[in-house]
């Protein structure tokens, strides 16, 4: 298996020194942008609001009329990615806080897809973020479905995972909604069935509201043309599902990409974290409408050094990440999105099998210390 | 197409506000709300806010600017002498202020607002700069008790410093309006240019009982307190104040004068007060340390400082707007613990109780819902 990266990095570690003066460069571009943050940034998300909801309402309108049904597809599923990828998400990182403004503040935002905002922000925004590639802490590696490194123990279950993976793609927003469910730990039993009911009460809500109104309300308002709102709908949904789970899992999974153990985590300092941040995650290259379309997660290495600076902002920083990547010797992955997304689908295929090197099979885990105790998913 | 057709549902909104109100609309735009599409046909149509189109702007002086605004049809009204929570967005970023409505009711629509601009602030320098016609803002409905009673007085005084002059230019206007016969009078004090001079120099005209004294308070006219209030100035102006009602707004030492020299008097009852600045600086310093815990975000502070400066230092970012305790946008729920307004000095100890965290600091350990 070869390893592409985009320019040779000698793969040596830093050391204390090293990593801390990375660190001091790093926050001193963070903060050179936050310092910027203004107008500019207040018109980008505000215009791409605007975008988002004369596509969702001409797109809806056009599924009425049975002639425009790809036309009115196709607005609707621009709508709905924009608003998971590019507003959602970003907005719920409280990257636009600064603007103080009610309807965007990252706590409160209430996204128009089936996760419920407050899990979202515990399982995405804390456990994802802060234990990026964690294996056993960051639960987006492999969604407790696949298996998607080393450190996670293979068994026989694992030989369907490439069906998984299809199943999950398909239905990728139901598979985001029960995500912070952990279904699997308690079949395991290792998660109260009272804690369970209680995270499925908000998730059910939710989704049936969700559900209702592309699948009830809306063909129900079109009269004769139901069937054509409604598979214009699930269309919709579907088209969007599978565009969120390449984008999600092109960014961490290709190759080059690092997955951790607890242990290698624990105790770690801001550099060090920084750099798993950047390890374990893969830009992807294209044009500025697919930087868009990923709500700037083609950015991945940018969003996870700096998750609350506006997501627009990456493009312009990323050269500087780039360069600093360089000048410290640190590997900075990045490809077309179909060469990403390729090895990632290569690596599903290939976990799928038992590992050749039973060498890195946990066994005690420890916990890791976290930096900073949040009592329950539903903390703003 | 777009204006045709915001011309056309102009009339239509307020019986589609109802529809567009009931749980079925909000269930098919869920989990946005209606507003966020009716802005695409018309950034005024809101079925929840006051939103304001700013239709003309006019410097009064160098430090005051006078904007009209014209809301839509969500305005249920104001009484002379109310204010309005202003929101306005500068730079990308927002902020609300309350600022007095300078035009009377009887004056009807647009409203008017006149904005004295300060150095350094935001919204001043947003009035002075960046405004322009056109633009939308969001209006609260009117707040506040600075109004005449019902059954106007026959006699009243009128003291004002400054922009303070704006709420009770709103009052006179109204009496104006209501050919008020009764004797008025106005002492105004003024730094340097009056807001709103010739307005004040009309009233003269439209007002037969109006007796109008203006001093200059500036630097330039030698002594610096002989033209500032006080009793003696009061006596000579009027020497028949102790049977008026009376108004005054002002900057805090104006009217930590009047109110001291009103309560010596007894005549506390009389006076009717507004303050847009904290009456004194919220001294926010030398607190001992007592632990603040912020219950839902999980997160406990032990340092110093107002509860909004300490929630903020510790990561959390709460709902804010004014930082002085006018706006109450800050406004949260105290779950326990005691803590004290530094602006009236009030001491809230019940548990539950609602309570300001940019003027609030805490007195003992303190539980917040937030």
């Amino acid at each position: 298996m070869s390893v592409t990266a985009d320019h040779e990095s000698p793969r040596r570690s830093l050391t204390a020194r090293e990593l801390e003066a990375f660190r001091l460069e790093l926050d001193a571009l963070r903060e050179r942008i936050r310092e910027d943050l203004g107008e500019r940034d207040a018109r980008y998300i505000r215009r791409m609001i605007k975008r988002q909801r004369q596509a969702e309402l001409a797109g809806r309108a056009c599924l009425f009329v049975p002639p425009l049904w790809a036309a009115g597809t196709g607005l609707l599923t621009l709508s709905k990615i924009l608003e998971v990828m590019e507003i959602g998400h970003n907005v719920m990182h409280g990257q636009y806080d600064f603007m103080n403004d009610p309807a965007l503040r990252g706590r409160n935002y209430e996204w128009d897809w089936a996760c419920p905002g407050d899990q979202w922000r515990h399982t995405h925004n804390y456990l994802h973020h802060v234990f990026a590639n964690v294996v056993g802490e960051d639960r987006d590696v492999g969604y407790g479905l696949l298996r998607m490194a080393e450190e996670q123990p293979w068994h026989a279950g694992y030989l369907l995972q490439p069906l998984y993976a299809v199943g999950l793609a398909l239905a990728f927003e139901l598979g985001v909604a029960v995500h912070h469910l952990e279904l699997n730990r308690v079949l395991r039993q290792e998660k109260s069935l009272a804690e369970f009911v209680e995270h499925a009460r908000p998730v059910v809500r939710k989704l049936s509201s969700q559900l209702f109104k592309d699948y009830v309300a809306f063909p129900g308002l079109a009269g004769p043309a139901a069937p054509f709102v409604f598979s214009g709908n699930l269309t919709a949904n579907v088209l969007r599902n599978v565009w969120a789970f390449a984008v999600i899992f092109c960014g961490h999974f290709p190759d080059g990409t690092q997955t951790y153990g607890r242990e290698q985590a624990a105790d770690e300092s801001r550099g060090a974290w920084y750099l798993r941040q950047i390890a374990g995650s893969a830009n992807i290259e294209g044009p500025r409408w697919l930087h868009v379309l990923t709500g700037h997660l083609s950015h991945q290495i940018e969003h996870h050094l700096f998750p609350d600076v506006p997501a627009a902002r990456y493009p312009e920083i990323a050269p500087e990440v780039r360069a600093l990547c360089q000048k410290y010797g640190v590997r900075y992955t990045s490809g077309p999105f179909t060469r990403q997304l390729g090895q990632t689908l290569k690596k599903i295929a290939r976990f799928a099998l038992p590992s050749r090197s039973p060498a890195l099979v946990p066994t005690a885990k420890p916990p890791v210390t976290r930096p900073r105790e949040v009592a329950s998913a539903h903390a703003a | 197409m777009l204006p045709q057709l915001r011309q056309s549902l102009r009339p239509a909104r307020r019986p589609l506000n109802e529809l567009l109100r009931t749980r079925v609309v909000s269930a098919l735009v869920k989990p946005r709300r209606v507003d966020d599409y009716l802005e695409l046909i018309d950034p005024l149509w809101s079925v929840q806010y006051v939103r304001a189109r700013v239709v003309r702007i006019h410097e009064e002086t160098r430090r005051a600017v006078s904007l009209w605004l014209q809301p839509n049809e969500l305005w249920r009204g104001f009484r002379a002498g109310q204010y309005v929570r202003l929101t306005i967005s500068n730079r990308g970023v927002q902020y609300s202020r309350c600022f007095s409505l300078s035009s009377a009711p009887a004056d009807g629509l647009p409203l008017r607002v006149t904005i004295q601009t300060v150095v350094d602030g935001c919204v001043s320098e947003w009035a002075r700069q960046y405004v322009q016609v056109g633009d939308i803002v969001e209006v609260s409905q009117a707040l506040g008790e600075f109004v005449l009673p019902h059954a106007v007085p026959r006699r009243l005084l009128f003291i004002t410093g400054g922009s303070g002059i704006t709420p009770v230019m709103s009052l006179a206007r109204q009496l104006t309006h209501e050919r008020f016969t009764g004797e008025l009078y106005w002492l105004h004090y003024s730094r340097d240019e009056v807001i709103l001079a010739d307005e004040l120099a009309d009233l003269e005209r439209t007002l037969p009982g109006l007796r109008l004294f203006v001093h200059n308070t500036g630097r330039r006219c030698g002594v610096l307190s002989r033209n500032h209030f006080s009793e003696e100035q009061l006596h000579r102006s009027v020497p028949e104040y102790r049977s008026c009602e009376v108004y005054a707004c002002g900057p805090a030492a104006l009217i930590e004068d009047v109110t001291g020299l009103f309560r010596e008097r007894g005549l506390l009852d009389r006076l009717q007060v507004e303050h847009f600045l904290p009456s004194r600086r919220v001294p926010i310093a030398g607190q001992q340390a007592c632990r603040v815990e912020f219950q839902r975000s999980a997160v406990v502070s032990t340092g110093t400082g107002s509860l909004l400066d300490r929630a903020e230092a510790s990561g959390l970012l709460p709902r804010f707007g004014c930082r002085m305790g006018v706006c109450r946008s800050c406004v949260c729920r105290k779950i326990s613990g005691v803590v004290r307004n530094e602006l009236t000095g009030r001491v809230s100890t019940e548990p539950d109780e609602d309570i300001q965290l940019c003027i609030s600091t805490a007195c003992s350990d303190v539980v917040l819902d937030l």
